[in-house]
């Protein structure tokens, strides 16, 4: 049971610290689940879709196509979440939305992870979501409800009906998670997460360099910009900027965060400085999220720790009730 | 401190008697007489034919004065779904909701996974965004509301006979008025109807452990919020039925007169939208003094109960 009062600031207005990104696993997934063959489906999307003119795809019916996204997180939750890593707060974001249609698959993942944290899903914003999905958790960790927190990033690529309009819709099954920590300590930067709703797309390129020079990268070693396929055409640069990633394209919404993923051991060893860039053309949004990795210090030397070595565990997790508090500001 | 700075709802002016919709929901004529002399059920709100989800939001953002001139403050829009999936993709009614009441610049997304609970931990996570972003003048609308578009012949018969009406909320990181005190949560995975195609015995198991696990929140907000349980002035209850809530306050030794049940016959069980439509109802009838605390239930399959304990 996630137990809670009110967020309230403390007395001299600072927040507590933010998360940062400690671990991270990522799958493809081939086939489809079985649970794509409930005959429940079919009339659900009927009724769903009706009102909007919309056609059943009996080719996706006839292949029983699609995964649920239940099924692709657990797998990611086991090789992620250990026994003694309690997570306080547990998001799943995602675009399309998930071939289980009724099924409240962030609740049923809090049962599968350690810690049974308060688990919701963030949704509705195209690939936006992920980073909204990271905000919140920021959120419940600098206002002392979250020391640990998981982030899972999922796509499906079956979908059993016309497209309402275009949109991209993903080549794969795929699903991505990150394990994060806090509260980061004075000195620690925290995942940093800005949003803006861009009106026109002339803009989208302004915004965003605007935006990487108001994040000040360049101050650090050197900066990796990982960029969401849309952003990837009208690239042209940034001083700050020295290494550039483009996400497959083939995954709209996990692209981004898959690529983080696949470097994430490196930069944790190394240290980096990384930003995540996306824009969702059909919405508008622009979003970024921007990281420290310091490199982890030399064994035997005196320097600091990572800041997932020697963490503390809620001491009230894992209890016989299985009920934890949030904890305050 | 949490606060709500003002709520609207909106209820369709047609009115469904549960016996019209017997036949849809494949509801025998008995049953349909223990849904309203046991259950207390009588009519459901419901939308005009043709009418969408973006219809529902809409009207309640339009009621929802205190947005009148502070649409620049507005932040963050948070949609309290509690059916994991309702327009097809990429339909998004939020952000079609959004142009419509001058929020394009807001950062807006749909909160979901909470079935009919699903209202409370948006007013929890928008206070908190709130906080995150700083800026003590911001705001963040709340909105909850969804149309009945197919009926589950796997729920229990009371179940399956929802309303239909919208909330609106307009949340402060700080304010006077309707300060959150506690939030408890508890999310049940095992009991949800589709973990597998059959659906198994979830709805014996959900019924057996639904009066006991939705008065442990309550309990646990109550004593979070550092109160003792006859000291919440009023329970705002989700509108499920009246002898379930009558089987709670047993459990709870809480007097059912002070839990609110006026909407379960005339508006029926709205979704995540219940909790804004019975505030209002409550400060309408005066049901509630300033600095009373009352407290705020609902649950869901999936499943999950949830209380948000309140000073008005």
């Amino acid at each position: 049971m996630f137990v809670t009062g009110a967020p309230e600031q403390p007395p001299g207005g600072s927040l507590r610290g933010g998360l940062r990104i400690g671990r991270a696993e990522r799958r493809i997934f081939g086939g489809s689940s079985e649970l794509a063959t409930d005959p429940s489906m079919r009339p659900y999307l009927s009724a769903m879709i009706g009102p909007y003119g919309l056609a059943l795809r009996e080719d996706v019916f006839e292949a029983a196509a699609g995964h649920s996204y239940g099924e692709m997180a657990e797998p990611l939750i086991e090789a992620l979440v250990g026994a003694d890593d309690p997570v306080d707060v547990l998001a799943v974001a995602h675009a399309i939305h998930d071939v289980r249609l009724g099924q409240s698959t962030a609740t049923y993942l809090s049962g599968r992870c350690p810690g049974d944290p308060l688990a919701f899903a963030v949704c509705d914003q195209g690939v936006a979501a992920p980073f909204s999905a990271l905000r919140t958790l920021h959120a419940y960790a600098v206002t002392g409800a979250c020391r640990r927190a998981l982030l899972l990033v999922v796509e499906q690529s079956a979908l059993h009906y016309e497209l309402a309009e275009p949109a991209r819709v993903p080549d794969r099954h795929a699903a991505v998670a990150f394990l994060l920590d806090g509260p980061t300590e004075a000195g620690q930067e925290p995942v940093t997460v800005r949003q803006h709703t861009v009106d026109t797309p002339d803009r989208v390129g302004d915004v965003l360099a605007a935006e990487l020079t108001e994040l000040r990268p360049g101050d650090g070693p050197g900066t990796t910009l990982i960029l969401g396929s849309d952003l990837a055409g009208d690239w042209t640069g940034h001083p700050g900027v020295d290494e550039v990633v483009v996400a497959p394209e083939g995954q709209p919404c996990t692209g981004v965060w898959w690529e983080l993923s696949t470097r994430l051991p490196a930069w944790l060893a190394q240290g980096r400085r990384v930003v995540l860039a996306e824009h969702d053309p059909l919405l508008g949004y622009l979003c970024t999220a921007s990281m420290q990795f310091d490199a982890a210090p030399v064994p035997g030397s005196l320097g600091r720790s990572s800041h997932l070595a020697g963490r503390d565990v809620d001491p009230s997790s894992g209890g016989p009730t299985r009920v934890r508090t949030g904890k305050e500001v | 401190m949490t606060a709500l700075d003002t709520v609207a709802a909106y209820l369709p002016d047609r009115r469904v008697p549960i016996e019209e919709l017997a036949g849809r929901l494949e509801l025998t004529g008995s049953q349909v007489q223990v849904l309203r002399r046991i259950r207390g059920l009588s009519e459901v709100c419901r939308t005009r034919p043709g009418e969408l989800p973006i219809d529902l939001l809409t009207a309640a953002v339009d009621r929802l004065d205190g947005l009148r001139g502070r649409e620049h403050l507005v932040r963050h829009v948070l949609y309290a779904r509690g059916v994991p999936l309702t327009t097809p993709f990429p339909v998004n009614p939020l952000h079609d909701l959004c142009r419509h009441a001058g929020l394009s610049h807001a950062n807006a997304f749909t909160v979901t996974h909470h079935a009919c609970a699903t209202s409370l931990l948006a007013v929890d996570l928008a206070g908190r965004l709130l906080l995150a972003d700083g800026d003590q003048e911001a705001l963040a609308l709340v909105v909850a509301g969804e149309t009945v578009f197919a009926h589950d012949p796997r729920l229990p018969p009371d179940a399956r006979v929802l309303g239909e009406a919208a909330g609106a909320c307009l949340v402060s990181a700080d304010g006077p008025r309707d300060r959150v005190l506690a939030y408890a949560c508890h999310q049940r995975g095992d009991l949800d109807h589709w973990l597998s195609v059959d659906a198994g015995d979830f709805a014996d198991r959900f019924a057996r452990e639904y009066r006991t696990l939705l008065a442990e929140v309550i309990n646990a907000a109550v004593g979070r919020a550092g109160l003792r349980l006859d000291e919440i002035a009023l329970i705002l209850p989700h509108n499920v039925n009246v002898a379930s809530w009558h089987g709670v306050c047993r459990v709870l030794g809480f007097p059912p007169e002070r839990v609110m049940l006026h909407n379960v016959p005339r508006v029926g069980h709205t979704f995540a939208a219940d909790a804004f439509v019975n505030y209002r109802t409550a400060t309408e009838l005066d049901l509630l003094r300033p600095g009373d605390r009352y407290l705020v239930a609902a649950a869901g399959y999936g499943a999950t109960f949830s209380a948000m304990v309140f000073e008005h």
